[in-house]
């Protein structure tokens, strides 16, 4: 009897074995890790439940200086794919996938998926480019989460990659990435609507990193808090921009919420112009918790510090 | 859960016990001076020569920047070698103070007129122990081994001239080069693992074990094992630390250097009691 029983079991066992996987396989959403929370909001919109997306980067900080910690790596090792944007905008990331021991995630591996592919790069270096300009992107501004415009063409990389990976759910891909993109539109027409005021004025920037939001809005950007990018202001650089400011009237500075705003409260006081946040990571404030509504808030803000 | 931790934790634990060593060795030496901060100094002094390298557009990890950082490195050596004399009417550790301040400004200004966002110099003074990779490991290992033979073999003079200067002068030793060669062969280390490990944990790694093993022992050997041994057992503990509770790992590593020489103080106390 004792032996029937064994038997029974190995039956049990083999059958539990041969169908689990296939049950589980089909049940178990992918793990998605994202460097930024744009990129996970977006990655969502399209994978929906059949994905898990974490992002790394915490939007309270700037994206180009994170120190990992061990669950990041964690994170990563186990990701199906990385979502980053690539170019030289990420600067932790590379010895991050390291640490992961994954080549497959590594830059240009076939689970990397980087978002600035298809992206038309503004502020690409036109000659050769040397250290003594500052933290110089060599590829162009790196920043391109800033525009509207650009969730478009990420949403299709994001598309092409679920579908790859995942051909079984490819027409629910596409049935998602087609509902985003259609709302994308009308957002699009109605922040186009908010902002029309705005279209030819100037704005200053503490860092550059607003190209491709100035760029959807008909803003012009030309200086800058730093006097080159990565460097805090000097009090000459405040003093020119403080002329530069009155002879151009120009209303606005701007900034994320992660530099110190000493310098540029210091410029708005001076001059008698506003300082405007413009978040640069969904999350970054109150209130701007999915791509939609980051996109509100900042739309909302250069539109009342531009009235 | 024990597989992946050491999956992840690996390479930096490797890299901590190869610091422990050769740190825990350095900081007997560095104690015996009294020339505790000599380390963040020599630290600043690399960091402004790699941001002097990057003003004549050599990136940071280049081959160029290492050497200028190398070469700033020892004429610090040799500003600390010249500037003790056998009555010392300025303490060492005021000189020390003063080379840290100077070239810490020197860095701003450099910074100032051009080059680099201050933010990359930042970073190559803080490191980021976790995301250690192998040629790096294999790098500091084997500068460290160059090194430890280096004062295995001149060990007698290296001691005398830490342990009992006046002795070392009484005795016709050419104290002057040996402080030169001790200091030259101690920036090199640093220089080459600040940019890893940060200056926080690589202060602690040289300070925390002497002073500890001060509290049991007197006697040279005693000292050296038990620096060890608190420099070992400081690095794993960091490593669960900043695994379980998920914390920074340089950071988590520095507490527990701080945890331990609680934790050893009181049992000293204790021993005393009864």
């Amino acid at each position: 009897m004792n032996n029937k029983l064994s038997q029974l079991l190995c039956l049990l066992w083999a059958a539990v074995f041969s169908f689990a996987p296939h049950v589980f396989a089909a049940e178990k959403p992918w793990n998605l890790v994202t460097t930024q929370t744009i990129f996970a909001d977006l990655v969502k919109r399209i994978g929906k439940d059949k994905v898990v997306v974490t992002a790394i980067a915490s939007p309270k900080y700037n994206i180009h200086f994170i120190q990992p910690k061990p669950s990041d790596v964690r994170k990563v090792a186990k990701a199906d794919l990385y979502f980053n944007a690539g170019l030289d905008l990420e600067a932790w990331s590379d010895p991050l996938l390291e640490a992961a021991g994954q080549p497959q995630l590594f830059r240009s591996g076939s689970r990397n998926v980087d978002l600035s592919s298809g992206i038309r790069l503004l502020n690409v270096p036109q000659s050769a480019v040397s250290r003594s300009q500052g933290d110089i992107h060599l590829f162009g501004n790196p920043h391109f989460q800033m525009s509207p415009e650009n969730a478009r063409i990420m949403a299709k990389t994001i598309l092409e990659k679920l579908k790859g990976n995942d051909p079984a759910n490819a027409a629910y891909y596409e049935q998602n990435a087609k509902a985003f993109l259609m709302r994308l539109d009308q957002k699009i027409a109605e922040w186009k609507n908010l902002c029309a005021h705005c279209a030819g004025k100037e704005i200053i920037s503490y860092h550059d990193d607003i190209a491709y939001f100035a760029d959807f809005l008909g803003l012009k950007v030309d200086q800058f808090l730093e006097p080159k990018p990565g460097i805090p202001p000097t009090p000459k650089h405040l003093q020119f921009l403080e002329d530069y400011v009155k002879e151009h009237q120009v209303k606005a500075i701007v900034m994320p919420t992660y530099f110190t705003r000493e310098a540029a409260e210091t410029l708005a006081k001076r001059v008698g112009a506003k300082v405007v946040t413009i978040c640069q990571g969904v999350g970054e404030v109150p209130g701007t918790d999915d791509f939609f509504s980051f996109f509100d808030s900042n739309f909302k803000q250069i539109s009342e510090g531009l009235k | 859960m024990m597989q992946e931790f050491f999956h992840i934790m690996f390479l930096p634990l490797v890299a901590c016990l190869i610091l422990a060593g050769i740190y825990a060795y350095l900081g007997f030496h560095v104690i015996e001076r009294q020339v505790i901060f000599v380390d963040l100094a020599l630290a600043q002094i690399a960091v402004l020569g790699a941001s002097c390298a990057l003003i004549l557009g050599h990136e940071l990890d280049s081959v160029f920047s290492y050497w200028l950082s190398l070469g700033f490195t020892i004429a610090g050596a040799a500003i600390f070698s010249l500037t003790r004399f056998k009555k010392q009417r300025v303490p060492q550790e005021a000189i020390i103070g003063i080379v840290y301040a100077v070239s810490a400004a020197m860095l701003i200004i450099v910074l100032s007129r051009s080059g680099e966002g201050d933010e990359h110099i930042k970073q190559a003074l803080v490191g980021n122990i976790l995301l250690v990779t192998l040629p790096e490991v294999i790098r500091i290992f084997i500068i460290c081994c160059v090194i430890g033979i280096l004062h295995f073999f001149f060990r007698h003079q290296f001691f005398m001239i830490s342990k009992s200067p006046d002795e070392a002068f009484n005795k016709g030793l050419n104290v002057r080069m040996w402080d030169f060669l001790f200091y030259v062969t101690f920036g090199f280390i640093v220089t080459s693992s600040v940019r890893t490990a940060g200056v926080l944990l690589v202060f602690s790694f040289l300070v925390v074990p002497s002073v500890c093993a001060m509290l049991f022992s007197d006697h040279i050997r005693t000292r050296l094992l038990l620096g060890w041994g608190i420099g070992l057992l400081a690095s794993i503990l960091g490593m669960a630390i900043s695994y379980y509770l998920d914390f920074p790992t340089g950071a988590s590593v520095v507490c527990a250097f701080g945890l331990i020489l609680l934790a050893l103080t009181i049992i000293k106390k204790l021993l005393r009691a009864y």
